[in-house]
């Protein structure tokens, strides 16, 4: 199938690119992989008039570590973080994250890490043809004014982000560089979600991402990604959840959890953090109780948007939730001193 | 009648010596004949074909499920540059496809499902036709639709057909041999359930497509995806009819296939309108379908409630089975609507049981319209049979194992239907299965096992008046074969299968034989690949082309050589006398072809199964032979979630004879990957009659990560009717698999799910509420109660 | 917009002009008539399409053609010699009953290259990882494991034969 014509941009240095997108702003879109976008860009949901490339922009596409942070190019592809040997020990649950996006041949050669993190929300309403989507009135995503993935409607968009990177990076509380040309920010990457379905990022027209800062594994700090999903690849998330837990070797003295794949954006579930302080590490109890806080603060959000029940994805944020917190409360205990993690 | 055991996997060959003859082809993990062309990228299949002036042609479907057509504004669309024509319902003579001939090929008046086609383009490129469609304007006017089948039987319903009168076809499956009410008071124990199954979609991974091309004198080739050339021929010669050509010749050329599983069983509207679109334009025009048309366009295996009961006396013995069924038929008819002929046969001969009734109703609906797919209706019957199975035997107090091997079928049955089981491999499948799955290892946690068998056709089915397949074989100056068949080839290797046992009967390499299958002018006829009868009607028709062949290639070395015709052996592309090879076949070959009256060496041969058509009652022994198996299987379901994992798969079968073990190895496990995705987790989601799920993101087939270890163990029974023994096997792999995997999931957690596909979610709750939760859960889609049990 | 591009095609240098708007499949199957790169789905879900760029799987249905310029490409008619001699994963396919239907055969079998290039010794977990996302409907996949398997095993000896030649010879 051929797509309706754009002009195609290929600049050699980030300056170029960013200039690019100073001039043409919200016609053009940012191409990295295009393992997301060109699907996109198929079905009628994204029309740019302008693609700017990533290509040919090495400095993106490096990964390094310095200052106590993992620092990896927006451009780095999925391929390349899973090759990265450290992260092996380092950072298991961007691994575990990373290796469970689509399937190899598919996400991992082309798809890069930012445009996971920058995909726009999906709903199985919304991400179909243009003929399917015709036989409906228009919904709030595409411009219209309804949802079907609300009963009842909403005059909100509950499309949701299915980024599976997103979750895991948030709970490290990994950082990112945003450049536009005259400016350039660094901010959690929580901030890049602004939980707006229509609208789910919240960089400017003239904006891209160009780094993400993951800080390095502290002593007796473990973190975790868990999927649900029905089949063991291609498949997006029923429900994730990325977990970070620090112990002092025996309690729990931080945590945080980032559910994915049920909101608009990934949802942080402060409660939790709470829950687990000064409790004795792995303390079935409490992370019982942390999936119940999970499963209630995301039953708010969870919406008609994917093709498996609401019921059942608002019950699965607890046992997800669970399993992330104890996978990573494992790690922590067994990770107290990090140079000889292994 | 013999019945000799030889089960390959651990190569230990018993039993009569009369089968251990040395094959030199037959019974050979042989390539098969095409391998190389698609391992290459040669191979052709329908989206590579490309003609001088074609055009590409483009469907326009409906926007609703039940509606009035109102007007159809087709000038956009024709005004668009590179627009060749473009074709509504009012354009049309009457054509009708299908069983029940209800189905116009673009529809006029009334749309009936989101599937209806409602207009056609044809455009000078892919593009300008994509864009065209979307031009046309079509108002609707909605009237009220069904999509239950229960639903749409009620008198106030809303009518699909207002013509017919009623949302039931006119297709009275019913039959009751012996008593079942008296066996019901008899019986001992009784069990009686509710099971549903879904829609599923064969999801070839080559879509469908067809070319139609005229001649100047108005002659039609079709080039078309399709496991019937020869009833699609009559098909397109009725259209050619309709548009007022009479005795014009029509020609099927069929690609290479992109997998079949019975999705190409029927003509469909979209070669149709092909053939509409290149008779208006004069040119040729192709249809290929994008993955989305491919899922909302082709017609899916229907779903089925099935009500059952059945009881056992106090030893276990089966006394009666009684079974109602409601099929959802979809807006249109084909041959899914006759899925009922084949359902009896497991309903009335899976494992003896003397009493049997069994009705089925067909229903219109506002969905779209149901096909065959692998196993014609079998499992979806098995999956009620074999689950409630277990369900008896637990009932009496009888272990699963013992209690099949009690009723098991044996050789020289006559089945209450009338079926005559010659060889029967079942109770030795069982033993296989119960054998190797260990079905006494101590219990873990959430892990069980479970097992279900099969019945199938094996020796054809008489569902026309024919179940034939004509073969040609010439033989050329060097004493290669050419074979030309009826048969069908969709992937499954029947090709191969025709051209060792060719080559085996005349003594040649496999090599030297070329299978011919792909155009209507040059292979005689045949009703077609369904009912895996490929294996025994064509290589039964191609062995007795052969077998004439061979009788006169003897004749005539007998006469050159002098040597007596009992002393000669062919073998090796020569004949052979006393161990010495006396002359090569090409030699004698030519010597026959340049001599004064000379002769050329080519023989026919019709084979029509020695099977019945079905009586009044429905009774009559449908096949040749029957296929059997049993499938085991040891799951682990993880209560948390309600995933089920599959640790082990062992799939035994009685195959007759097993021609090429590879290939059918492939049948099997193909078969069994299918069964699973069935049993966890394909399902076309139709929410009031639009697929939700028309990509391979939620229509969840299985990929190469969770594909299982499935173990094939092959039963030879060598069936005195089959081509060396052999018996089909194409469809029985996906027949026993959800059952033997919802057994095993009772097994594991002691719930018991009854509705397919068992995803995830019914899982839970169904453990849910056995521990005594009150709610299991609304549905997202239909917004009622799930079904928790 | 229409530009020229030069990439290594099956291991001829080729230039060719293109539209920007092209997917490398539309140039490859429609443009340069290389059938054997098969359209399964068009959305990136099953593989058919896959072909190898400068060493890695990529599915050519989301894959802009100008994203080529300058690179190598590898599809399922370049894999065979020049001479016609299968390269050892086609010949393991057609023995090893990898192939029903063929229809996702071209993607998997590049898939599975790119795979061994990288890893020559994958076991049979890194074989189903790099299949994940070729979709097949016919075969289970039992088969076309073995296939990658056999090969597997055979590279291995291979290494052994040359040792043993080597040691003979000194
Ligand atoms: C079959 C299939 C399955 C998939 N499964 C998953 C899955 O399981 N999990 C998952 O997370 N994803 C999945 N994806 C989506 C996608 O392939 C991955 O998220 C991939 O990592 C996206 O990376 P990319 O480089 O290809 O993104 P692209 O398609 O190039 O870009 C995606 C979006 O991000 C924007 N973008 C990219 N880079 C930047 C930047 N530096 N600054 C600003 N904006 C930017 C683009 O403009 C675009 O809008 C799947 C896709 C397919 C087709």
């Amino acid at each position: 199938m051929r797509l309706p014509p754009f002009a195609y941009e290929r600049p050699r240095d980030l300056y170029e690119a960013l200039e690019l997108l100073n001039t043409f702003g919200k016609d053009c879109r940012v191409l990295a992989g295009g393992t997301d976008l060109l699907v996109r860009m198929k079905q009628g949901l994204a029309t740019p008039s302008r693609l700017i490339s990533l290509k040919d922009l090495p400095e993106l596409a490096t990964i390094n570590e310095s200052d106590g942070f993992l620092n990896i190019g927006t451009a780095v592809k999925l391929a390349d973080i899973l090759a990265y040997e450290p992260i092996q020990y380092r950072w298991p649950g961007l691994l575990e994250a990373v290796k469970s996006v689509g399937a190899p041949s598919i996400q991992h050669f082309s798809g890069t890490i930012g445009g996971n993190l920058c995909q726009d929300n999906r709903c199985q309403f919304y991400n179909q043809s243009k003929f399917f989507r015709q036989a409906r009135q228009t919904c709030n995503k595409a411009g219209g004014n309804t949802c079907f993935a609300w009963k009842g409607g909403s005059d909100k968009c509950h499309s949701i982000c299915q980024s599976d990177s997103a979750p895991i990076l948030i709970a490290m509380d990994a950082r990112i560089t945003i450049k536009s040309k005259n400016e350039s920010r660094t901010i959690p990457l929580e901030e890049l979600y602004s939980s707006v379905g229509e609208r789910p990022l919240t960089l400017a027209d003239d904006e891209m991402l160009t780094e993400i800062h993951v800080p390095g594994p502290v002593p007796g700090a473990g973190c975790a990604f868990e999927k649900l999903t029905y089949r063991s690849s291609i498949d997006y998330a029923v429900v994730s959840a990325g977990a970070y837990v620090q112990t002092d070797g025996s309690k729990t003295v931080n945590a945080r959890l980032i559910i994915g794949a049920v909101a608009r954006g990934p949802l942080a579930i402060a409660a939790v953090e709470k829950t687990l302080k000064d409790r004795t590490a792995g303390d079935e109890e409490a992370i019982d109780q942390a999936g119940r806080e999970a499963m209630n603060a995301a039953e708010a959000f969870i919406a008609n948007n994917i093709t498996q029940p609401v019921e059942y994805r608002t019950q699965m944020v607890s046992v997800i939730t669970k399993r992330a917190l104890s996978r990573a409360t494992k790690r922590a205990l067994s990770h107290t001193d990090v140079s000889e993690a292994k | 009648m013999q019945t000799v055991l030889y089960v390959t996997d651990d190569q230990e060959r018993k039993g009569n010596k009369e089968i251990m003859e040395e094959f030199t082809v037959i019974g050979k993990r042989i390539s098969k004949v095409d391998a190389v062309d698609k391992a290459t990228g040669r191979a052709l299949y329908i989206q590579d074909f490309k003609l001088p002036g074609m055009l590409y042609g483009k469907i326009l479907y409906s926007k609703y499920p039940h509606a009035r057509i109102i007007r159809v504004n087709t000038e956009k669309a024709k005004a668009l540059p590179g627009v060749i024509t473009v074709l509504t319902g009012e354009d049309i003579p009457p054509v009708r496809l299908g069983v029940y001939k209800d189905n116009p090929p673009l529809k006029a008046g009334k749309v009936r499902s989101y599937r209806d086609e409602v207009a056609a383009v044809a455009a000078t490129d892919l593009e300008t036709a994509r864009e065209a469609i979307n031009l046309i304007e079509v108002t609707y006017e909605a009237v009220p639709a069904i999509f239950d089948p229960e639903e749409a039987l009620k008198p106030e319903a809303p009518l699909v057909h207002e013509n017919h009168k009623t949302n039931l076809l006119k297709m009275p499956w019913n039959l009751h041999y012996g008593d079942v009410e008296a066996a019901k008071i008899e019986a001992a124990f009784n069990v009686e359930e509710r099971f549903s199954t879904t829609w599923v979609t064969h999801c070839c991974m080559g879509t469908s497509g067809a070319i139609a091309d005229f001649d100047h004198a108005d002659n039609l080739t079709v080039y078309t995806n399709t496991q019937i050339p020869s009833l699609a021929q009559k098909d397109f010669q009725e259209t050619l009819k309709v548009l007022g050509f009479k005795d014009k010749r029509v020609r099927v050329i069929k690609p290479c296939i992109g997998g079949g599983f019975g999705s190409k069983l029927d003509t469909y509207a979209y070669e149709h309108v092909a053939i509409l679109l290149a008779w208006r334009s004069r040119r040729p025009v192709k249809i290929v379908f994008e993955r989305e048309e491919e899922f909302c366009a082709t017609s899916p295996r229907q779903p089925t409630v099935t009500y059952i009961s059945m009881g056992c006396d106090k030893e276990g013995k089966l006394l009666y089975r009684d079974m109602s069924m409601v099929l959802d038929n979809g807006a249109y008819t084909s041959w899914g609507a006759t899925t009922p002929s084949v359902m009896m046969m497991p309903i009335t001969s899976l494992y003896r049981v003397p009493n049997v009734r069994y009705n089925a109703k067909c229903v219109y609906t506002n969905n779209t319209y149901s096909q065959a797919m692998r196993g014609y209706g079998n499992p979806q019957a098995t999956f009620a049979i074999e689950s409630a199975m277990d369900m008896l035997a637990e009932a009496a107090g009888i272990d699963r194992v013992e209690f099949r091997r009690i009723n098991s079928n044996q050789p020289g049955d006559v089945t209450p239907q009338g079926l005559k089981i010659t060889t029967c491999g079942l109770p030795e499948c069982i033993e296989a299965v119960s054998r190797d799955l260990e079905f006494g290892r101590p219990r873990e946690k959430g892990v069980g096992v479970g097992l279900a068998s099969l019945i199938h056709v094996g020796g054809g089915a008489r569902i026309y008046k024919s179940d034939g397949c004509g073969t040609i074989i010439k033989m050329d100056d060097y004493g290669k074969v050419d074979v030309f068949t009826g048969a069908s080839d969709m992937g499954q290797g029947a090709d191969t299968i025709i051209a060792q046992i060719v080559a085996e009967e005349l003594g040649v390499k496999v090599e030297d034989v070329h299978v011919f299958h792909q155009d209507t002018d040059i292979c005689p006829w045949d009703v077609g690949a369904h009912a895996s009868r490929t294996t025994f009607v064509a290589g039964n028709s191609a062995l007795g082309a052969a077998r004439k062949i061979r009788h006169r290639l003897l004749n005539m070395a007998s006469e050159t050589t002098g040597i007596d015709e009992d002393k000669l052996t062919l073998k090796n592309r020569a004949f052979f006398a006393d161990g010495k090879q006396v002359l090569p076949i090409g030699k004698l070959l030519r010597g026959s072809h340049f001599k004064p009256r000379g002769e050329m060496m080519m023989a026919d041969n019709f084979y029509d199964p020695p099977n019945e058509n079905m009586g009044r009652d429905f009774s009559g022994n449908m096949s040749a032979t029957y296929s059997f198996g049993t499938h085991g299987v040891r799951v682990k379901v993880d209560e948390a979630t309600g995933k089920v994992e599959i640790l082990d798969y062992i799939a035994a079968h009685d195959v007759g004879r097993a021609i090429n073990p590879m290939l059918l190895d492939g049948q099997v496990h193909g078969g069994v990957l299918m069964g699973v995705g069935y049993a966890l987790t394909e399902q076309v989601i139709l929410e009031n009659g639009r697929n939700m799920n028309p990509d391979f993101r939620d229509y969840k087939i299985l990929t190469a990560m969770d594909a299982i270890h499935s173990k094939a163990v092959v039963i030879e029974t060598v069936d005195e009717q089959g081509p060396f023994g052999a018996k089909g096997i194409g469809e029985p792999g996906c027949v026993p698999t959800a059952p033997a995997i919802a057994n095993a999931i009772y097994d594991a957690i002691g719930v018991r799910i009854k509705d397919l596909p068992i995803t995830p979610e019914k899982v839970l709750a169904a453990i849910k509420k056995k521990n005594g939760a009150v709610s299991c859960g609304i549905d997202a889609f239909t917004q009622k109660e799930q079904p928790c049990e | 917009m229409s530009r020229e591009i030069k990439l290594m095609l099956n291991g001829n240098q080729i230039f060719v002009a293109i539209e920007d708007n092209w997917t490398l499949l539309y140039l490859l199957r429609e443009k340069l008539g290389l059938t054997g790169v098969k359209e399964g789905c068009g959305q990136g879900e099953c593989g058919a399409c896959t072909v190898i760029v400068d060493g890695l799987a990529v599915n050519s249905c989301i894959y802009f053609a100008v994203e080529v310029d300058g690179k190598d490409v590898l599809t399922i008619e370049g894999l065979a010699a020049a001479d016609g001699t299968l390269h050892p994963l086609q010949k393991s396919f057609v023995e090893n009953g990898g192939i029903q239907c063929g229809f996702c055969t071209p993607g998997m079998i590049l898939s599975a290259k790119a795979l061994l290039d990288e890893n020559p010794q994958a076991t049979e977990a890194d074989i189903k990882q790099a299949l994940a996302g070729n979709l097949c409907r016919c075969t289970g996949y039992v088969q076309i494991v073995e296939s990658v398997e056999a090969v597997v095993d055979k590279s291995s000896e291979d290494i052994n034969v040359v040792v043993r030649e080597t040691g003979e010879s000194g």
